[in-house]
């Protein structure tokens, strides 16, 4: 009886633990199903009688498609890099000895954090417009990928460090160069990571303000993450009805990005072969 | 830009004064006192002044008849409840609204010995001196002030320019004109130095606790003599230390 | 972020060979790997180390944004240090930052990401997919978005909060801006940790856990005794990562812009108070570098507590 009684109390605890989980994550995030579909929005969350004007008006901004394709593209560009640098050195940490190298990881890693930061704006555009990147997607893409790689290697070389070297020594021995290891190999088998790593990075890339603005010129190759703070006007107000349509384009696709690789890949951290 | 500011110049100071800053000096406490006397008797919402966002709703609060004398510049007027596409607009704007001019302290005590104060602010245009093409620059300047080029910007959207002529002869609402008139004979601007962020930093710090009843205005008066001495050096401040 | 692996021994920094790694030393000849590893390597000399170090010599100047410091910037040595270590505002921002780290990813993002991966690790359920995607997609959303969302959310007057607790109208974010700014951010990255410990989770050795049970062990009991000492090496890195990320994130800013009265300024907004806002680049740039410093403490910390369960 007593032991009834607890796997039902077990049942309600689970039930009730989910379900203000699940409120706790939804809530919030009503506004942005209500607003943008409000003729005047304010900050409540509140159904009123749907209309497309909002959107109609965000798209009477030139800027505004533009942008988001903007966002996507140089959002592509860094996710490629890194994935692609990274799971190159990643299994090139992990198959060789190297002194100190779990200790650099650790210390690119803390770089990483002035990097991203608002006090090396200076540097980052002196350095850029030096080499004469300045209003370039491959400048903003650069700056971009190495703050992002450290931990993208970090990350992905503990995928690499537990895939088993039998198949890779076995190929080797067929003659395979390693290039061929790793790419027929290896990938195969870290491609979960790979996929952490590439959402990581799109997402990433997504809501960075900072590097674009300080390194772009053009209103044109501005991604959304600026283009949202046209919407203030010049008194810094928030324009909410331009605003609220616009978060919603802006979240779109990156959502839709991230169940599609759910949905390929699987977002998962598992690594190397599975029990 | 701060509202202390013209409360400043009504006292008959500028921030600066003979080359220092003012810190702690009998005029900046005694517009820290109209601060609190305004809070403290609960004219003002405190609460509103604190928020991130108070401003945007003061002015919601405005079009909603909620607050019956705001202090804000011609921006709120032509861009917030302007009936015709203002962020929070007024049908009735043109006759329910009224404006004054900001008075001194005491007739002649304002700034230059002025009745009435203001202030004002707004974009530059300035030649880069390393421009390899300063002729050309210069052309270009002169004509993005000229009176064809900023008359073509009036008539797109109303608001007051750098030049009279445009002025007078495009500016048709009765607050723009009133302005453009009355105002800009009497206005300054804040200084133009590299300190001045800091200094408006110190200045907002000591208001908003003013504001919020964390300081008396004596006592704000010295956080902002202490914190401007700790911007420009004690050196370069007027005022109790 | 970091991964799972099948082989519970590893741990990153760790002695122990892990079944892949060092022994195939000879799959990948020294010039092979010194090509895969240099693209990176010279991506991150260039445009991570060497603006790094720029930034923190910047630190040792008084360089400005604007005014005679911007053209003409003095060597200061360590004045800007020695200021930062006097001011009460840099002292005040360690503070909240503390708190804001340990409140939200420390406690907050780690508690709720277990909780939610040990919840749900059996359950098949089309729930759960819609569970798992919600808390994801928190993490996703842009920050200006999400920053809105709760501005909305946490107001006093319309907010959807003190819409469903009735009678409540406190202004959340102005009355108790830290902890709406921690609750924010628990909401915002708990997606990483729940996603790292459901694969940590997965795992652990079912035969231990039948072991455990089978011996009559309580589900509480076999978490504490089988569970966690599985998963600690992954618990400890899982922590190194959030910790670090949350002491560098700026969104707070979003929500609060620092205030009231510095309550939120964690230094990120500090640093850009003084850096941008203020103008003075290379009192900022010294943050910076005692803001890495302290990262440094931190991540030394947790390698200290990872290398002891050898």
């Amino acid at each position: 009886m007593a032991g009834e009684l607890r796997r039902v109390l077990a049942r309600v605890g689970f039930s009730v633990f989910v379900a203000l989980a699940a409120a706790f994550f939804a809530l919030p995030m009503l506004w942005l199903v209500f607003a943008p579909f409000d003729p005047v929005p304010t900050l409540a969350a509140r159904p009123a009688a749907p209309t497309l004007a909002n959107f109609r008006d965000v798209f009477e901004n030139p800027l505004v498609l533009t942008s988001l394709r903007n966002s996507v593209l140089l959002a592509l560009y860094t996710m490629a890099l890194v994935v692609a640098a990274s799971t190159l050195a990643a299994y090139a940490l992990s198959r060789t000895r190297l002194p100190g190298r779990d200790l650099l990881l650790y210390v690119l890693l803390l770089f990483s954090s002035v990097v991203s930061g608002t006090a090396a704006m200076v540097p980052l555009f002196l350095l850029v417009f030096e080499l004469g990147l300045i209003n370039t997607y491959l400048g903003v893409t650069l700056v971009l990928t190495g703050g992002l790689l450290p931990a993208a290697i970090f990350i992905l070389k503990d995928f690499t460090d537990t895939t088993p070297t039998s198949y890779e020594e076995s190929a080797r021995v067929f003659g395979a160069s390693p290039f061929q290891i790793l790419r027929d190999v290896v990938v195969p088998l870290v491609r979960p990571g790979m996929a952490v790593i590439a959402v990581w990075s799109i997402v990433n890339v997504w809501s960075n303000f900072l590097i674009p603005f300080i390194l772009l010129r053009d209103p044109d190759l501005a991604p959304a993450s600026v283009v949202t703070y046209s919407f203030y006007t010049e008194g810094g107000q928030a324009d909410l009805r331009l605003l609220s349509a616009f978060s919603l384009l802006y979240s779109v696709p990156v959502v839709v990005m991230y169940l599609f690789v759910q949905r390929r890949y699987g977002f998962r951290f598992y690594g190397g072969i599975k029990r | 830009m701060l509202f202390f500011i013209p409360l400043l110049y009504g006292t008959g100071k500028n921030l600066t004064d003979g080359g220092k800053w003012l810190g702690d000096t009998p005029e900046t406490r005694a517009v820290l006192d109209l601060y609190q006397q305004l809070y403290g008797q609960d004219l003002g919402d405190a609460r509103l002044q604190l928020r991130a966002d108070g401003r945007d709703r003061s002015f919601q609060q405005f079009a909603d008849g909620k607050i019956a004398v705001l202090l804000e510049g011609d921006y709120f007027w032509r861009s917030v409840i302007n009936p015709d596409g203002g962020l929070a607009p007024m049908e009735d704007r043109d006759e329910a609204v009224g404006w004054a001019l900001i008075p001194a302290r005491q007739p002649g005590g304002g700034l230059n010995g002025q009745d009435f104060v203001s202030l004002s602010g707004g974009g530059g245009r300035v030649i880069n001196p390393n421009t390899k093409a300063p002729k050309e620059a210069w052309e270009l300047l002169k004509f993005l002030n000229s009176r064809e080029a900023l008359e073509n910007w009036v008539q797109r959207e109303a608001r007051i320019t750098s030049r009279t002529d445009v002025n007078q002869a495009n500016l048709k609402d009765p607050l723009l004109s009133f302005i453009s008139e009355r105002v800009l004979p009497i206005t300054a601007t804040r200084p133009g130095s590299a300190a001045y962020p800091q200094v408006s930093l110190a200045i907002q710090t000591a208001t908003e606790n003013v504001v919020a009843g964390r300081s008396e205005a004596g006592e704000a008066a010295g956080q902002l003599g202490a914190a401007v001495a700790k911007a420009v050096g004690a050196d370069n401040v007027t005022g109790a230390s | 972020m970091q991964t799972t692996s099948p082989a519970p021994a590893e741990a990153p920094g760790g002695e122990a060979p892990p079944p892949g790694g060092e022994a195939g030393a000879s799959v990948l000849g020294r010039p092979a790997a010194g090509a895969f590893v240099a693209p990176a390597l010279l991506l991150i000399a260039g445009f991570l180390v060497f603006p790094a170090l720029w930034t923190l010599y910047l630190g040792l100047t008084d360089y400005r944004l604007t005014g005679a410091a911007a053209a003409d910037p003095a060597f200061v040595g360590l004045d800007n240090y020695t200021e930062a270590l006097q001011d009460p505002r840099f002292r005040n921002s360690l503070v909240v930052t503390a708190l804001f780290v340990f409140g939200s990813a420390v406690v907050g993002q780690t508690c709720l990401g277990f909780a939610l991966a040990w919840t749900l690790r059996d359950w098949r359920s089309p729930l759960r997919a819609l569970i798992e995607v919600l808390v994801i997609v928190a993490w996703i959303l842009p920050g200006s978005v999400v920053a809105f969302l709760w501005i909305a959310f946490l107001d006093g007057q319309s907010g959807t909060l003190n819409a469903l607790l009735p009678g409540v109208d406190t202004e959340w974010l102005l009355d108790t801006p830290l902890l709406a700014v921690i609750v924010f951010n628990i909401w915002r990255g708990t997606a990483f940790s729940m996603l790292l410990y459901g694969a940590a989770l997965s795992a652990v050795p079912p035969s231990h856990l039948e072991t455990a049970r089978l011996a009559g062990a309580s589900g509480w009991q076999q978490l504490r005794d089988v569970v966690l000492p599985t998963i600690r090496g992954h618990i400890l890195t899982s922590l190194l990562l959030i910790s670090l990320w949350t002491f560098n994130d700026f969104t707070p800013y979003l929500l609060t812009r620092g205030g009231p009265n510095f309550q939120t300024e964690v230094l990120p907004v500090f640093i850009f108070r003084n850096a941008i806002s203020s103008g003075q680049l290379g009192y900022g740039a010294a943050i910076s570098t005692i803001v890495l410093g302290v990262n440094l403490v931190i991540a030394l910390f947790y390698l200290r507590l990872l290398r002891e369960r050898r």
